[in-house]
C-alpha cells in the first residue's frame, strides 16, 4: 500500500462527493474537510498567489431538508475548530475569519518555508487504519521524520484530527531517487540492524562521491559546524548531509536528512 | 512492524558500528508493533527511550557538535534527567527533527553497557 496518495483535481471532487465532506452529522467530517483543504491548498496555491483562484465542484445534496443545488466553490477557508463541529458555516469560505497561528494553512506556509521555497508535491498521507486522518499535530509523524512544536494546535484544539501538509516535495524526491532507486534503498543492511542504515563498500572514496552526487547541482550550503573534521550542507530541498570522515567504527558515513523521507537515514563505507 | 525486544536489539546492533540519532531512534519506536504507556506520542516516545536507557544506551551528543558524542551531563544525574530534557528539546523544536537535534544514543559493548537508573 503506498504511504501517500497524490492529490489532484479529480480526487478533490471525489473527496467533495464523498459523505464524510458533506454530512453534517458525519463524525469524521471536520477532519475529512481539513484533510481536503489541505490538499486544495497544496494543489492550488500557486494559483491562488497569482490571482488565478481555484474552484471545485460540489455536487447537490440535501441540509436540514433543504436542498443544495450543484455549485462549484472555492477553496474552504482553514481556521482552528472543533473537531466534530457540525456547523453550517464550517464549509463556508470565510474571508474575515480570523486564524489560528498553527493552521493547516500556516503549517503549508511553515513546510514550504523550511523547503526554502522549494515546491511541494501536492501529496497527503492515507486514511490511517483506525479512521483518524491526518496525523496529530503535537507529536511524531507518522511515517515521516517526525517534530515537535512546528505542528501543535492552538489551545482549544483538537491534537487529533489535524491533516498532514504535504510530506516531500519533488525536488527531494530526486535525492530519494539517488539513494533508493526504483524504491530499493542501495547498499546493504548489516544483520539485525536497523534496514535505514545502508552499508556500501569502497571506503572513504566512495563516500566522498557519494556525497558529492548529493550535493552537486543543489544549492548546497555549507554548515560545517566551527571546528568539525567533516563537513555538512543544506540543500536547497532543506536536505541536510553531514558527511563524517570517520564514525564510531572509523568507517566513513554519511548522515542524510532530506524532509518527510525516513527509510534511509545513513550511508556507512 | 517488529516486537519491542527485536526493535531494541536493532538499535544495539546498529550501535555497535555507530552511535544511532534521534530520527533512527524514532523510526524504530514507530516500528514497535505493541503499544507503549503514556498518555499521548510525545509520553510514548519518552517511554521508549526510557526502554533504551534500560537497556545501557548513553545519551550523547552528535558527532557534529563541540564536543563531539559527549555524554549528555544528564546522564550521571539518572534517567528522569535525560528524559526531561528530551521531552524540553523535542517540545522546543519548531521543525522536524533531524540528526543534530536532542541527542543521539551510544551504546558500549555488551561487556561495558550498564543501565541507567534514577
Amino acid at each position: 500500500m503506498p504511504d501517500r496518495v497524490p492529490i489532484d483535481a479529480a480526487r478533490l471532487r471525489a473527496a467533495v462527493a464523498d459523505e464524510r465532506y458533506w454530512n453534517a452529522g458525519h463524525p469524521e467530517r471536520g477532519a475529512w474537510q481539513r484533510w481536503f483543504a489541505d490538499g486544495y491548498q497544496a494543489l492550488y496555491s500557486n494559483d491562488r498567489a497569482s490571482g488565478g483562484g481555484g474552484v471545485v465542484h460540489v455536487r447537490a445534496y440535501v441540509r436540514d431538508g433543504h436542498a443544495v443545488a450543484a455549485h462549484m466553490r472555492g477553496a474552504p477557508h482553514r481556521e482552528s475548530r472543533d473537531v466534530g463541529s457540525t456547523s453550517d458555516a464550517e464549509d463556508r469560505p470565510r474571508a474575515d475569519a480570523p486564524r489560528s497561528g498553527s493552521s493547516l494553512r500556516d503549517l503549508t506556509t511553515s513546510r514550504r518555508s523550511l523547503l526554502n521555497g522549494g515546491p511541494v508535491v501536492p501529496v497527503m498521507a492515507p486514511r490511517r487504519r483506525d479512521g483518524v486522518i491526518g496525523r496529530r499535530p503535537d507529536t511524531i509523524l507518522e511515517g515521516g521524520a517526525g517534530g515537535g512544536g512546528a505542528h501543535r494546535p492552538s489551545a482549544g484544539q483538537s491534537q487529533s484530527q489535524v491533516p498532514s501538509p504535504p510530506v516531500i516535495s519533488r525536488r527531494s524526491q530526486e535525492l530519494v531517487d539517488m539513494i533508493a532507486p526504483g524504491g530499493r534503498p542501495i547498499g546493504g543492511q548489516q544483520g539485525g540492524a536497523r534496514s535505514s542504515i545502508r552499508t556500501l563498500p569502497g571506503g572513504e572514496p566512495a563516500a566522498e562521491a557519494m556525497l558529492q552526487r548529493l550535493i552537486n547541482g543543489r544549492g548546497a550550503v555549507d554548515i560545517t559546524p566551527p571546528r568539525y573534521s567533516g563537513r555538512m550542507y543544506r540543500l536547497d530541498d532543506g536536505t541536510v548531509i553531514g558527511f563524517r570522515p570517520s564514525s564510531a567504527s572509523g568507517s566513513p558515513a554519511v548522515d542524510i536528512n532530506i524532509p518527510g523521507y525516513t527509510t534511509v537515514r545513513k550511508l556507512h563505507f | 512492524m517488529f516486537p519491542l525486544d527485536e526493535v531494541i536489539s536493532q538499535l544495539a546492533v546498529s550501535a555497535q558500528t555507530d552511535d544511532v540519532s534521534f530520527p533512527i531512534v524514532l523510526d524504530a519506536w514507530r516500528d514497535v508493533a505493541e503499544p507503549l504507556p503514556g498518555a499521548d506520542d510525545t509520553e510514548r516516545m519518552l517511554n521508549f527511550v526510557s526502554l533504551l536507557l534500560d537497556h545501557g544506551f548513553v545519551a550523547v551528543t552528535s558527532p557534529y557538535a563541540d564536543p563531539p558524542s559527549a555524554p549528555w551531563p544528564e546522564q550521571a544525574r539518572g534517567k528522569a534527567a535525560i528524559l526531561q530534557r528530551v521531552r524540553r528539546e523535542w517540545e522546543a523544536l519548531d521543525h522536524e527533527v533531524t540528526f543534530l537535534d536532542l541527542c543521539w544514543f551510544h551504546r558500549p559493548g555488551d561487556g561495558e553497557a550498564k543501565a541507567v537508573t534514577d
